[in-house]
């Protein structure tokens, strides 16, 4: 009898295990469809595809790739203008988070607390409610239809999410290590540069991967400030483009893989610091 | 140890804060100016309140509120869910669990523009969905996804579930992976079932996960869908999948009618920011316990 009952349990969980097996399986193949149609109609010619909507590419047809880049007119430029775009304020809005961060962790201030409820608390701000005024003020400045506005822009939307990770990490490290350095007489910034960067790499990384992934699928921002066509990023681009090849789906796919490839190579060599950086929020408390 | 100098951290501050002042204090001042101007006589001049009336009156403001609240009711139960229940049959010692982890994870870091061209056209009237299901006989089945203003905004919902719950996924899962293990234990001993554990020991473990992306979700549901919504249907048909982002978006740059615009964007900010307010009564504070 107990024989059985063991055996019974076994068989349910082997059971068990192979349904569980089978509903994930079911899911991953519906997380990567769309990618799969994205990636494999960007191989098909437009024959192949016609006849053949859903299967793999006859043979890869390369040559959708070089129609993007070369009929896409300006593809290299907002390609060049998105990289520009997430390097500059990507370097810009860390410099500012490491310097807020170490203010707000290491120094006794008159209105710490709340000033930096106040930044954090600006995380779950409606971007688009600040495209009005600031579409008039970039207008003012004659900054419309140039990168520099959006790299402003991204900058500060940037700011308090990094602020946030970053201020819990130096808030983790031993204040020990600190104080060990204060007395054989570093300076403030000898502190952070020789002591806490080195040591907060792993945040760091974290907030460069999830500043470069905001700026470069951002849409809204970009097609608001950038109208011309040599201004805009590729994902303000994208629409014009799609538009353009509407008839030749081959074409659009192979555009919306160049765009992805950066980030799915990315994810690809570092997905933990993706899902560290875009989960990390939620840990505390 | 805390470094006590006067002037030195304020001075650590003024980049950040130079950018926050310019792309979040500043527009919001700015917006309450211009939310209280409109037309008036022959030109335009301060009209007070005046705005509100007319975004109440107006019937595409009533559709996208609407939509943003069917959203909130019907999105963010659903990624909860469903997240909550991948979650748990991800952490059951499942051979492969990273890279169902690493798969499941995926449309979440897709750029949304791409992702909502993609999802067009496999949707579209004559697209990839309905060329399938027609193959194989389902010719019924074959709905007008997005063309039609009965299915477009589910069809969205569909798209931004889609993408948004992997996030949902890698939350739960790294929570569940810190749980007390005695406790799974214990619960298997007394002969609980599957859903029994679901529901008495891993939701209560899981409590201030649950509650953060509840309200994480929500916030994203009232402002950040814009991209989904333009890129896939762009509103339409008619203004059938209509959202307060693109009511704001549209009066501005499309229809010139900034004032109104502005004031849409007052009360979006102030939906937001009654939910963050609440979260941080019940939490002490907006994620947790804080620096």
């Amino acid at each position: 009898m107990k024989h059985s009952r063991e055996y019974k349990y076994k068989v349910s969980r082997a059971l068990y295990r192979v349904l569980n097996h089978t509903v994930l399986i079911l899911l991953s193949i519906s997380a990567i469809i769309p990618l799969y149609f994205l990636i494999s109609t960007s191989f098909k010619s437009r024959e192949d595809f016609f006849f053949n909507k859903f299967g793999v590419p006859e043979d890869f047809y390369f040559s959708n790739y070089l129609e993007a880049f070369r009929g896409g007119d300006n593809f290299f430029r907002w390609l060049l203008n998105s990289t520009l775009v997430t390097l500059i304020a990507g370097l810009l809005a860390l410099l500012c988070i490491v310097l807020a961060s170490y203010a707000f962790v290491y120094f006794r201030f008159k209105g710490r607390n709340f000033l930096f409820n106040l930044t954090v608390s600006l995380m779950v701000f409606p971007p688009v409610v600040i495209i009005i005024p600031l579409f008039v003020f970039m207008q003012k400045l004659n900054l419309t239809n140039n990168i520099i506005s959006v790299i402003i822009i991204y900058v500060g939307l940037m700011l308090p999410v990094g602020i946030y990770l970053i201020s819990s990490f130096f808030s983790t490290i031993p204040r020990e290590i600190l104080e060990s350095a204060f007395i054989d007489g570093c300076d403030v910034f000898k502190v952070l540069l020789k002591i806490l960067l080195p040591i907060s790499k792993p945040a760091i990384v974290t907030v460069v991967v999830v500043n470069a992934l905001f700026t470069w699928n951002e849409l809204l921002i970009a097609l608001v400030f950038l109208n011309s066509n040599e201004s805009r990023t590729l994902m303000a681009g994208l629409m014009s483009f799609k538009a353009r090849y509407n008839t030749n789906l081959p074409i659009t796919m192979a555009g919306l893989t160049i765009i992805s490839i950066p980030i799915i190579a990315l994810y690809f060599f570092g997905s933990k610091y993706f899902i560290k950086g875009l989960t990390s929020g939620s840990l505390k408390g | 140890m805390l470094y006590r100098r006067k002037i030195m951290p304020y001075a650590l501050l003024i980049p950040a804060f130079i950018f926050l002042i310019l792309t979040f204090f500043y527009p919001v001042i700015n917006l309450f100016q211009l939310a209280m101007f409109g037309k008036k006589g022959d030109g335009y001049g301060f009209t007070g309140i005046n705005n509100i009336k007319i975004l109440f009156g107006d019937s595409v403001y009533i559709t996208a509120l609407k939509n943003n609240m069917l959203m909130l009711l019907i999105v963010v139960p659903l990624l909860i869910i469903i997240s909550l229940v991948i979650a748990v049959l991800l952490f059951e010692k499942l051979a492969g669990w990273k890279f169902y982890r690493f798969v499941l994870f995926l449309p979440y870091i897709l750029a949304i523009p791409v992702a909502g061209i993609v999802f067009q056209y496999l949707f579209q009237q004559n697209g990839v969905l309905n060329f399938l299901l027609k193959s194989i006989g389902l010719e019924s089945l074959a709905l007008n996804w997005l063309g039609s203003p009965k299915y477009a905004m589910f069809t969205i919902m569909f798209i931004i579930i889609w993408k948004e719950v992997g996030l949902g996924i890698v939350i739960f899962l790294a929570r569940l992976m810190s749980v007390d293990e005695t406790l799974y234990e214990a619960s298997e001993i007394d002969g609980a079932n599957w859903l029994q554990r679901l529901l008495h020991v891993t939701v209560p473990q899981l409590a201030a996960q649950i509650q953060f992306y509840f309200i994480f979700s929500m916030i994203t549901i009232l402002s950040w869908v814009f991209n989904y919504v333009y890129v896939i249907t762009a509103g339409g048909p008619g203004h059938s999948t209509y959202i307060m982002e693109l009511y704001i978006y549209y009066n501005t740059f499309k229809f010139g009618l900034p004032h109104i615009a502005s004031m849409a964007s007052i009360i979006l900010l102030a939906i937001v920011s009654v939910l963050i307010f609440i979260q941080y009564k019940v939490r002490g504070g907006l994620i947790g316990s804080e620096a």
